[in-house]
């Protein structure tokens, strides 16, 4: 399920993505929430937060624990999401931006949060999917749908 | 989401990221955690953030979950015996690991510092993290209730006396299955300890700070940690512990100044009591 597992290393072109959420189907993001990667990554805001992205893992086996008994694991391609609009922010992006302070977008007040974000990234092989770039206008369910599909694994 | 679930809580001292026990344990509700990172309550406070951050997510926290009852984290509805665990048979089955334990008992049986204390001499790291995990609560908890910043005073001179000791971690205390290297895991779990201790020491200097002592120059310890060491190593972590970690914390409380304000904690309740 992992390509680690599999003793080879995650490509994009090659390997999915997998999300666990709601047996419903994955979270609406709000492309014009807070952009902040750490606040994302950290869960800041409480339950319900509005947040641009939507974490994923290269393990099936994260995305499970991260659905627990009641949700579901998803999978997506990451060319399929880009063709949407969504843009993809690789493992080894996040590991680069997270570091001191952080950059870009993982720029942040607190090191040691910077840092927390950054061993949680390794931990759970973290991607991100950003739909803040996805068109005005155009129905999110509908680009979730096109992008995702339950995983059988 | 895990991250705000009862796995990644102070009040559930079992648990911390990847290491702990199969099941968590709520010294608030007093219940046997399944399926700890599932289940949240209103009274939720984060173990892997420093305090101010810590308690503006717990404020955020309570607007959506009650702080009575525990609840499933995804919908709200209360938890119920697949989640949640009472019998006296389950605890059994816990009070068989000497951390879990203690933990069951906190606060039960004597005084919630005297449970401290016994883990403070339980060797490993489960319970090192159950003791600084129930010890940030209590700390917390004390000084809400116009309690001074000194009763954290022991568990933060027993936490800066181990403050560069490498975490002692076996195979068996992994909890949770992951697709890293085991040696990786265990140095960023190790990380995170040294970090929980680092956490800790900055709370009560916290508290220090606002009542206007200078054990508050350690309030932002951990960030300055954070700051001085840029890989995530539990090696470098310790290496930083042990060569200005430690030096800071003796600046501002050498053993003289430890004695001198449990001398003056022992006279008050000498008093109190007569």
């Amino acid at each position: 399920m992992t390509a680690e597992r599999k003793g080879t290393s995650w490509r994009r072109r090659r390997d999915p993505l997998f999300r666990g959420d709601a047996a419903g189907g994955p979270t609406v993001p709000d492309p014009a929430a807070d952009q902040s990667i750490v606040r994302h990554i950290l869960f800041l805001g409480g339950a319900g937060r509005a947040t641009p992205y939507h974490s994923t893992s290269e393990s099936w086996e994260v995305a499970q624990r991260f659905a627990g008994s009641t949700g579901r694991v998803y999978e997506c391609a990451v060319l399929d999401a880009e063709a949407q609009g969504v843009r993809h922010i690789s493992r080894t992006a996040l590991l680069g931006l997270l570091r001191g302070r952080g950059h870009g977008r993982a720029r942040w007040g607190s090191a040691l949060e910077v840092m927390q974000a950054r061993r949680y990234v390794e931990e759970n092989l973290e991607h991100l999917l950003d739909f803040a770039r996805v068109a005005p206008g155009a129905a999110l369910s509908d680009v979730l749908s096109r992008i995702y599909t339950r995983s059988r694994s | 989401m895990i991250l705000s679930s009862c796995a990644n809580c102070c009040f559930n001292p079992l648990q911390y990221g990847a290491v702990g026990t199969p099941v968590g344990y709520c010294t608030e509700h007093r219940l046997i955690l399944n399926t700890s990172s599932e289940l949240t309550c209103g009274r939720h406070l984060r173990k892997d953030l420093m305090l101010s951050s810590a308690e503006r997510e717990n404020q955020q926290h309570a607007q959506c979950f009650s702080a009575d009852r525990v609840a499933l984290l995804r919908t709200g509805e209360s938890a119920n015996g697949g989640y949640v665990r009472t019998r006296v048979a389950d605890l059994d089955g816990l009070r068989s690991d000497p951390v879990a334990s203690a933990v069951t008992e906190y606060g039960l049986l004597g005084t919630k510092i005297e449970s401290l204390a016994q883990l403070r001499v339980i060797p490993g790291a489960r319970a090192e993290i159950a003791m600084l995990s129930l010890g940030r609560s209590y700390v917390r908890r004390c000084v809400q209730r116009g309690g001074a910043w000194t009763s954290g005073i022991h568990l933060a001179w027993w936490t800066g006396r181990r403050l560069a000791e490498e975490p002692v971690l076996s195979v068996d205390d992994i909890r949770t299955e992951a697709p890293l290297p085991l040696n990786r895991r265990i140095d960023l779990a190790k990380w995170s300890i040294v970090v929980l201790r680092l956490v800790f020491v900055s709370d009560v200097a916290l508290h220090a700070r606002q009542a206007g002592h200078r054990f508050g120059r350690l309030a932002n310890l951990a960030e300055e940690a954070a700051e001085e060491t840029s890989a995530l190593s539990a090696r470098r972590l310790l290496a930083w512990a042990s060569r200005k970690g430690r030096a800071r914390f003796d600046a501002v409380l050498p053993e003289s100044g430890y004695i001198r304000i449990s001398q003056h904690i022992r006279e008050q309740s000498a008093a109190c009591g007569s």
